[in-house]
């Protein structure tokens, strides 16, 4: 695990003398703060999904609609074992949450795009998405400032989504749309754990 | 061919002499704007007149006395607002207008003071300004606000002056915002800057539609109902937790330094323990959800003003207290004094209470009188319940 990367930091954290008002807050607070936007996103995911789905009518209103072999090429990946993430070292895991995240703020601007498009005017849609977009952006850009922080080289920003598949008609479009949020749930899920567990090696 | 040449020669030096010679004898069509500074000393010159040409002096239509002269220049010493106005000078024997000046008496701006909240967490948040002293001149204000490294636009308000609004582009940031502002006017410029952490300016509005009733055959109780302040805009993702006070209108004040004399039998004794009692019919409540609440202990037959606050849940400080609420408990008719000790009950939710009643002479019961009718209710004797004993810095903590 990266830990014995991490101890340095925690060690450096413990010995610093209480910052002067002014100062930038320390990676620890970072993490926490990190966390705490995780667990806001996380709060809102399901409820997400849900209005969405209500809003694009039949099949996809329909009770326990769901279509798990679906998925998008242009998305962070959700196939991965369980071992096999939580055996890759936290820098790693730290990186692909942020990457994820970035995706997800430009993917969550499509469905926004695509929904005006579909459900023009409805504005609870539309709501949802926007702050959605706006927290998935702002975790995005605060694990990047972690990074940065620890050492950890960051991907080059402002990356922009290009050829996303499944957008030549209204029913694909659709369906983009749902793939988008709920694998957006599972990465929020995912980073909601892996923040909690950096959490707490920061307040050893 | 030689001819016209100097005869077109001649036709322009004719213009341009007269172009000159009225340039040097109209009146100014628009006055010279002057500003100078409150207190200080000023001469006008008569345009272009020479120190001893003969002028007369004019403010608003009004002579100006000779004695103000230096030569053709106007002297006004030690500045007041009253010198503002337009002043004319004039050929003394022609009364052809030679000079104007329009004279402003300011001050330079001192530093502005600049706070940013955000009522509408996580939309957006404002900043205003103002300053500390008037400069009585026009003054113009620019405002920057960064984040971090970044630029945001700052909109000004439509309606209200000297504020305008940021939309979070980020939120749970842990980069710094810093908003500067500068102004500046005729005579002189300053400056100031705050830098703060995304959540420390949060700052909800008062919880709106406060309303206090009676609760039927209940001399104890009160309902209280309140909504979410409308300007919060996502209660859902960002929830708020209230605090709620209330204490009888006969007090003064809701921290009894001073309890009011109002009733009959405290007058007749004298005694300030029977108002500082009814300070245990004060009562201060947080709630963590829901926008209702009922009070349980209060005093029966006294009307209540009642008051609730809102703050995030998590982040930022609490906002101000409502407007009031009023209400009475519902009461038996006819209503009398009550004779007998009437014990709080114990409340449901946590209470907290004001500082503990200040510490004055206990009466001796015995001056209490010997009319039974007039018998104060026997609060002297109930002790301090543990509720009262709170310490004084929690109270003030949660004040606002």
């Amino acid at each position: 695990m990266g830990y014995h990367l991490l101890a340095p930091f925690c060690l450096l954290a413990l010995l610093l003398p209480p910052l002067p008002f002014g100062a930038p807050m320390s990676t620890a607070e970072s993490v926490k703060q990190a966390y705490n936007l995780a667990l806001h996103l996380q709060r809102q995911t399901s409820t997400l999904l849900q209005t969405y789905l209500q809003h694009q009518g039949t099949p996809f209103s329909d009770p326990d609609f769901s279509l798990p072999e679906l998925s998008l090429s242009t998305l962070p990946d959700t196939e991965m074992f369980f071992e096999t993430w939580h055996g890759l070292e936290d820098e790693v895991r730290l990186s692909l949450i942020q990457e994820a995240f970035w995706s997800f703020s430009q993917h969550l601007r499509l469905v926004m795009l695509d929904q005006d498009d579909l459900n023009h005017g409805n504005s609870i849609v539309e709501d949802q998405l926007w702050k959605a977009r706006l927290k998935a952006k702002s975790l995005a850009g605060n694990l990047a400032d972690i990074m940065t922080a620890l050492g950890v080289t960051t991907p080059p920003a402002n990356t922009h989504l290009s050829n996303v598949p499944l957008g030549d008609t209204a029913f694909q479009k659709r369906c983009r749309g749902y793939v988008i949020i709920r694998d957006f749930g599972f990465w929020t899920d995912r980073a909601v754990t892996f923040l909690g567990e950096l959490k707490d090696k920061y307040s050893q | 061919m030689a001819a016209p040449v100097p005869w077109a020669c001649c036709a322009v030096l004719a213009a341009a002499a007269a172009v000159v010679y009225a340039q040097r004898h109209s009146p100014q069509e628009t006055p010279h704007v002057q500003y100078e500074r409150l207190g200080s000393d000023v001469t006008l010159p008569c345009g272009t007149a020479s120190w001893d040409a003969a002028v007369t002096w004019r403010v608003n239509g009004t002579d100006l006395a000779p004695d103000l002269l230096n030569g053709s220049q106007l002297v006004l010493r030690s500045l007041e607002l009253g010198h503002g106005g337009l002043y004319a000078c004039f050929h003394r024997d022609s009364w052809h207008l030679r000079h104007q000046v329009l004279l402003h008496v300011g001050l330079p701006p001192r530093e502005p003071v600049l706070s940013c909240r955000s009522n509408t967490y996580p939309k957006g948040f404002y900043c205003s300004w103002h300053l500390p002293t008037p400069t009585y001149i026009p003054n113009t204000f620019n405002v920057t606000v960064l984040h971090g490294s970044k630029i945001m636009v700052c909109e000004k308000d439509p309606a209200v002056k000297n504020r305008c609004h940021i939309r979070y582009m980020h939120l749970f940031s842990t980069v710094k915002y810093k908003v500067s502002i500068s102004v500046s006017n005729a005579l002189g410029h300053n400056a100031t800057a705050i830098t703060f952490d995304e959540f420390t300016i949060v700052k909800p509005d008062p919880p709106e539609n406060v309303v206090a009733r009676p609760v039927p055959s209940n001399p104890r109780r009160l309902e209280v109902t309140w909504q979410t302040p409308s300007t919060w805009p996502d209660p859902e993702s960002f929830p708020l937790k209230f605090f709620l006070r209330y204490r009888p209108l006969i007090l003064d004040q809701w921290q009894h330094e001073e309890v009011r004399d109002t009733g009959q039998e405290s007058h007749k004794n004298g005694c300030p323990e029977v108002w500082q009692g009814l300070s245990k019919w004060t009562g201060e409540v947080e709630l963590s959800d829901g926008t209702a609440h009922t009070i349980t202990d209060a005093y029966a037959g006294k009307e209540y003003i009642i008051q609730v606050a809102a703050k995030d849940n998590e982040i930022g400080t609490w906002s101000d207290w409502s407007v009031a609420a009023h209400a009475t408990p519902w009461t038996e008719e006819p209503r009398h004094l009550t004779t007998e000790a009437q014990a709080p009950e114990t409340t449901t939710s946590t209470t907290s209470s004001l500082a503990p009643p200040p510490t004055t002479k206990i009466c001796d019961p015995g001056e209490l009188g010997s009319g039974g009718a007039t018998s104060a209710p026997s609060f002297v004797s109930v002790p301090v319940t543990l509720a009262l004993a709170a310490a004084a810095t929690t109270a003030s903590s949660l004040l606002i």
